[in-house]
């Protein structure tokens, strides 16, 4: 059987160890459980050089590291640009990102150069012959696709938290460094700001998230008053809650706002989209109530109520409450 | 300036259900009874195309979409938001077509017809592949940016400068050189309601349609090949009884976790 090539692409452009990349890591050593694949690193950006020595060595896998000159911030289509050439030269099978807002613009325009396929949000792989299956999430975490991209390449992008990787001892990978001068682009960063989430709901030990299944900005007093009946809590929403302007975008949870991992997060009419699951996923205890019983929160949640939250929290509260002055 | 609108028409997720028994082919996930709309983020598509026209004058809005004939709606309702044209490009759907083959359809109808602008949703409701708008930028050979959530006309001509929402809440400003396509994502500004006297009037308006087969379709390149219920993550015990019931056994469990 031929040995299948994978190509892991990390971008490097903060400083520190990539540890988001092991995601990718953990995506090749699962790759390799059914066939042999040979597993190879291209990392890009200012801080290429380090995170390329840091991967090779913590997974064995060789590395080829493109250290981008700091006037040059990394963008989607620069990352796609740098990438391509490598590529051509290694042809691998299979082509692994990260699904992050750089990738998300690099992936569609990669498959067309190279005339391959390309499935995002990776969760699942399974083998299949001498060939590989890929998971997807549609309808909202609802459901889970199988795809198959027959006998191309395939581009994908590999959501956070879904392959862990083992770390075992292993025999560094040789390191190559390159430093290629990025010709003009057509898509340039003009400014890049620090996020503006609220440190409150790091710190929370309950967070009380409400969705759009709350209904009203009215309703949020419910959220805010089930809130008061745990200690050190804060109130959180989705993105759509924020949308709405019932919430404050610094107390957005998910992937493009906080990271939260209380001892208790109480998802409250919020559907269980990949998207908000990312920011709330290292909580150790999540209730859930939504008035679905499919939703797909309740794959998330360790305990969860199907009821509607305007008939529901008041007597939760009521009940909590209770519990409280009992204990007091 | 001339901007084309890709909009799609999407299953509401809360009608959509879970059976325990995996449907016998993919495409049965789409049965009777489901409510549509068009896909929320091609709302914010629309609306940002209306308020770029407003702020700089651009000379026309057109709207694009590829499926059966009920998707005409999405059309109506783009014309009703204040689009001058739609485009229906006819497919018999099975409604899990490869992102590739919608995006090929739609880059063969852009192609030649000098827009400066594309705009997607960021990804569709249902399928939430976020690949269509990039993989049709690929086919055009434009830049491509996803996620943006405002944008306007950049100090240099022929750019624009587009915001957008990065992991943990960060953002950036980046500027774009047109002919572009840019992917939309929901922001605060929320999509106008088309008023009633306005879509009655679309109604009436004629459409442009094409037969698949007369763009060309391209190679689909991947397939759905099952569907399935995703694994559990988490125990997902479910709480039964009456409300009251369900509310006090909450309340006692989280207090035995020492968690209130
Ligand atoms: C690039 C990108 C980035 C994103 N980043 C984020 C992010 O950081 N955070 C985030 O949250 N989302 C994010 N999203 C959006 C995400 O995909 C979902 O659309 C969003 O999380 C859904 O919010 P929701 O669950 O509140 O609303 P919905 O999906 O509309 O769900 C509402 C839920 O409430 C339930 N419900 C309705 N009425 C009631 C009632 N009376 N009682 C009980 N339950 C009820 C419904 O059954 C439903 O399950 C992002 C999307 C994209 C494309
Ligand atoms: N059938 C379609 N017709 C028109 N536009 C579409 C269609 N499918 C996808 N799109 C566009 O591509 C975006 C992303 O879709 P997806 O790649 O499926 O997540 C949508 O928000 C639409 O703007």
């Amino acid at each position: 059987m031929p040995i299948k090539s994978v190509v892991l692409i990390a971008e490097a452009e903060t400083d520190g160890n990539p540890s988001a990349a092991m995601d990718l890591a953990a995506v090749g050593d699962r790759l390799g459980q059914d066939q042999p694949v040979g597993v190879h690193w291209l990392v890009v950006g200012k801080h290429a050089a380090a995170a390329g020595e840091y991967l090779s060595e913590s997974t064995g896998y060789p590395a080829t590291a493109l250290v981008v000159p700091p006037e040059k911030p990394l963008t989607g289509a620069l990352l796609a640009n740098l990438a391509k050439p490598v590529l051509a030269d290694l042809r691998p099978e299979i082509i692994a990102f990260l699904h992050t807002s750089s990738a998300q613009d690099c992936v569609g325009p990669l498959a067309i150069a190279l005339e391959a396929a390309c499935i995002t949000g990776v969760q699942g792989i399974i083998a299949d012959g001498d060939q590989f299956i890929f998971q997807r999430a549609v309808f909202g975490g609802k459901w889970l696709t199988e795809i198959r991209a027959g006998d191309r390449p395939v581009v994908l992008t590999v959501l956070p938290g879904f392959f862990q990787w083992e770390d075992t001892k292993r025999q560094p990978g040789p390191l190559e460094i390159q430093q290629p001068s990025p010709s003009p682009q057509r898509i340039r960063l003009i400014e890049a700001r620090a996020s503006d989430c609220e440190a409150a709901l790091g710190q929370a030990e309950t967070v009380v998230a409400a969705g759009r299944g709350i209904g009203s900005q009215e309703n949020l007093d419910l959220i805010h008053r089930l809130a008061a009946c745990f200690p050190k809590s804060a109130v959180a929403g989705s993105r759509l809650v924020c949308d709405a302007g019932w919430l404050p975008y610094s107390r957005q949870v998910g992937v493009t706002g906080a990271t939260v991992s209380p001892a208790l997060y109480l998802a409250c009419g919020i559907s269980g989209a990949f998207q908000h699951l990312v920011g709330m996923s290292g909580s150790r205890f999540v209730a859930a109530i939504n008035k679905d019983p499919d939703a797909a929160i309740f794959r998330a949640a360790d305990v969860g109520v199907v009821e509607d939250l305007n008939t529901f929290l008041p007597l939760l509260i009521e009940a909590l409450e209770r519990n409280r002055s009992y204990t007091a | 300036m001339k901007i084309l609108v890709c909009t799609k028409r999407v299953p509401d997720l809360e009608t959509i259900p879970t059976p325990e028994i995996p449907p016998k082919s993919p495409a049965d996930i789409f049965r009777d009874g489901l409510a549509w709309r068009m896909n929320r983020y091609d709302e914010y598509a629309v609306e940002a195309a209306l308020q770029l026209r407003e702020t700089t004058g651009a000379s026309r809005i057109d709207a694009l979409t590829v499926g059966e004939e009920d998707a005409e709606e999405v059309l109506r309702r783009a014309m009703g938001m204040g689009a001058d044209h739609g485009v229906h490009i006819l497919q018999t759907n099975d409604r899990l077509t490869s992102p590739f083959t919608i995006a090929g359809l739609m880059a063969a109808y852009a192609r030649e017809r000098a827009y400066d602008l594309i705009l997607c949703g960021t990804m569709s409701e249902d399928l939430m592949q976020g690949l269509v708008g990039p993989i049709m930028a690929g086919m055009l050979g434009w830049p491509c940016l996803t996620s943006v959530h405002a944008f306007a006309q950049s100090e240099r001509s022929q750019a624009l400068v587009c915001e957008r929402e990065i992991e943990g809440g960060c953002q950036e400003a980046l500027e774009i050189d047109l002919p572009a396509l840019l992917t939309i994502q929901s922001g605060s500004c929320q999509p106008r309601y088309p008023a009633l006297s306005k879509l009655l009037r679309a109604n009436t308006y004629p459409l442009e349609v094409f037969s698949e087969e007369t763009l060309a379709p391209a190679d689909a390149r991947q397939r759905v090949v099952t569907v399935r219920p995703p694994e559990q993550r988490r125990e997902g015990v479910r709480i039964e009884g009456s409300s009251e019931s369900k509310a006090h056994q909450l309340a006692a469990m989280l207090r035995s976790k020492g968690l209130c």
